[in-house]
């Protein structure tokens, strides 16, 4: 699914250049569920945007379904992720003027998806999280909980192949993070998609398939 | 996508509510001001255009606009009428009097004397037939002014509108109330009173000149161009089409006066203010939701959707407010339409240039707002 080797990554900050990512190798098979750990600043979300489609690396190749994420074009690159990936964030993300239907919708109308169709399809992704009846609330009306089920609900109502997660359980408490990832993993395992979790988290670490360590920009570790 | 814009717009219901209020105030500014001004100006000329049967006017050079009342020798009326082209030409004196009302109360009032013969250049709404012009010191009086300013005072102290028989006093001569007309109100805001031409000069302070004014009818087929310089070069007068007189007034009104500085001053801060208001309302909209057109990019929205999706923001603010604005102020003009005072005319071209502000106005809030979207970039989204 994804293959990764030798990715570097800089970024210009003033006159100096900053090196986020070093030489980094890393395959990741169709269907496994991993997570990437490391402190603060080594280098884990600039990784995630790369697998994700939205940053270039600057050295190496990164190749995610066959596709070269180095040299594929700006509209190709946007309609790969428009297609292949999903996304949940830290602090959900939910667009607060759009009720719950609406903001689930919205990866399908990306996808110039009919409007009816998609609200067809955004309600049965709804009622897989456990949320049925909310269609038409608005986020800020719900618990963190229920706001990060949207998220999940958002992240897959287009059958991802690829669902990348940064910090999904940060904003939320022990018990909630715990019902948020063992969904991911449920879902995981049922719709067979790929799973890139950044965490720092270490309550979560038994539900992944394999453990990334990174540290100052490297691969330190890479535990099953 | 566009859908999605728009309820962005409209869920965001304080912004949205802002900004189409402000875009609604400053096209009441910008519609109603130039309304009163353009219906001040029309008052100018309101006189000519109520005496719709003359296609030309002749006059002392020296006039500026129609209430100056410059008089001429009676002799060029007949100089007039031997020219080639004319179909007929006609007297009329005007003068600025008083008159003494019933129950004492003096007036200054626009008087009008027509052709005694023809009756032309009378006002053509009257409550009675023209020929009680004829009855002995006959006038008609503005209906409107016989309500208001003309208001007869009774034995008692009360007031009440002047009515049919009623005697004034002109210049210590008798003056009988034969009829009522309705005419457009006009500048300087007089009454008017028409009367025979012949009872005006006795009415108004004896002049050594006998006519304000000349009113020609051009034959058909015969140029009015070549008619006003016959005119011209046989009387040495001023001679003017219908229009052209209309234009001298609102000119001379205009050039004279500082009524459009004012108004156009009114009109600029309205721009002003909604300009301010809705650009950093908007630039505040877009810059809030940021981080949500972040995620749309990651999701793989193109840019240039987003861009057109801003911009489907900024004209519906735009075009409801613009619409709310135009509306307000048609129903203002709707309640002053027999509002005598407040002069009010509402043109297509008000219209577009209003429309053309209030275009000014979202295309500057729309250009701040695709200014932040041009240079996000979707890998701030994972920046909690």
């Amino acid at each position: 699914m994804i293959h990764c080797q030798s990715v570097s990554k800089s970024f210009q900050s003033g006159d100096s250049k900053i090196q986020v990512l070093h030489d980094v190798n890393l395959t990741v098979d169709t269907g496994e569920f991993i997570m990437i750990m490391g402190p603060s600043g080594c280098g884990k979300t600039t990784l995630l945007s790369i697998l994700a489609g939205i940053l270039k690396p600057d050295d190496g190749i990164c190749t995610i379904n066959n596709i070269s994420i180095n040299t594929i074009g700006i509209e190709k690159l946007l309609e790969f992720r428009a297609k292949n990936v999903g996304f949940i964030f830290q602090s959900f993300n939910l667009i607060p003027a759009l009720t719950v239907i609406q903001n689930i919708c919205l990866p399908l109308l990306v996808n110039n998806q009919e409007r009816q169709i998609a609200l067809t399809q955004a309600k049965h992704i709804l009622e897989m999280v456990g949320l049925q009846g909310k269609e038409e609330v608005f986020p800020q009306s719900l618990s963190g909980g229920q706001q990060q089920r949207v998220a999940v609900a958002r992240a897959l109502v287009h059958k991802p192949k690829l669902l990348i997660c940064d910090e999904p359980t940060s904003a939320l408490d022990h018990k909630m993070g715990n019902t948020i990832v063992s969904l991911l993993k449920e879902l995981n395992q049922s719709l067979g998609m790929t799973c890139v979790i950044v965490t720092h988290d270490q309550r979560i670490t038994p539900f992944a398939d394999r453990i990334i360590l990174m540290d100052d920009g490297k691969i330190i570790e890479n535990k099953t | 996508m566009f859908l999605t814009a728009l309820q962005m717009l409209f869920g965001d219901k304080i912004k949205y509510i802002t900004m189409v209020s402000a875009v609604c105030f400053s096209t009441i500014i910008m519609t109603q001001q130039p309304s009163i001004l353009s219906g001040l100006l029309s008052r100018t000329y309101s006189f000519v255009k109520d005496t719709g049967a003359p296609n030309i006017w002749v006059m002392d050079p020296g006039v500026n606009f129609v209430e100056e009342n410059k008089h001429i020798r009676s002799i060029n009326l007949n100089k007039i009428k031997g020219l080639e082209g004319i179909e007929w030409a006609v007297p009329m004196y005007k003068s600025m009097t008083i008159a003494k009302l019933p129950g004492g109360k003096t007036v200054g009032v626009d008087l009008t004397g027509i052709d005694d013969f023809t009756l032309i250049g009378a006002p053509s709404s009257t409550t009675s037939p023209l020929s009680n012009l004829k009855k002995t010191d006959a006038i008609f009086v503005e209906i409107s002014a016989s309500k208001k300013r003309l208001r007869a005072q009774n034995s008692d102290g009360g007031e009440r509108a002047l009515k049919i028989g009623d005697v004034l006093e002109i210049n210590d001569k008798r003056a009988v109330v034969e009829g009522f007309f309705k005419g457009t109100p006009n500048f300087i805001l007089q009454p008017q009173i028409f009367t025979l031409s012949s009872r005006a000069h006795t009415y108004a302070p004896p002049k050594r000149k006998g006519i304000t004014y000349i009113l020609v009818k051009t034959k058909p087929n015969y140029n009015e161009d070549s008619v006003i310089q016959s005119i011209k070069k046989k009387t040495e007068l001023s001679a003017l089409s219908t229009e052209d007189f209309k234009k001298l007034n609102v000119t001379y009104w205009k050039d004279n006066t500082g009524i459009p500085i004012n108004f156009g001053i009114s009109v600029i801060l309205g721009f002003l203010v909604g300009f301010a208001v809705v650009a950093q309302t908007f630039y505040n909209f877009i810059h809030e939701n940021e981080k949500y057109f972040s995620v749309l990019l990651a999701m793989g929205l193109r840019t240039k959707t987003l861009i057109k999706m801003v911009i489907t923001q900024a004209l519906t603010v735009g075009l409801i407010g613009y619409g709310l604005g135009v509306g307000v102020t048609v129903i203002f003009g709707l309640l002053m339409m027999n509002n005598t005072v407040l002069a009010f005319k509402f043109t297509p071209f008000i219209l577009i240039c209003s429309l053309f502000g209030v275009l000014t106005i979202i295309s500057a809030a729309a250009f701040l707002g695709i200014r932040r979207i041009i240079n996000l970039e979707p890998s701030t989204v994972f920046r909690s």
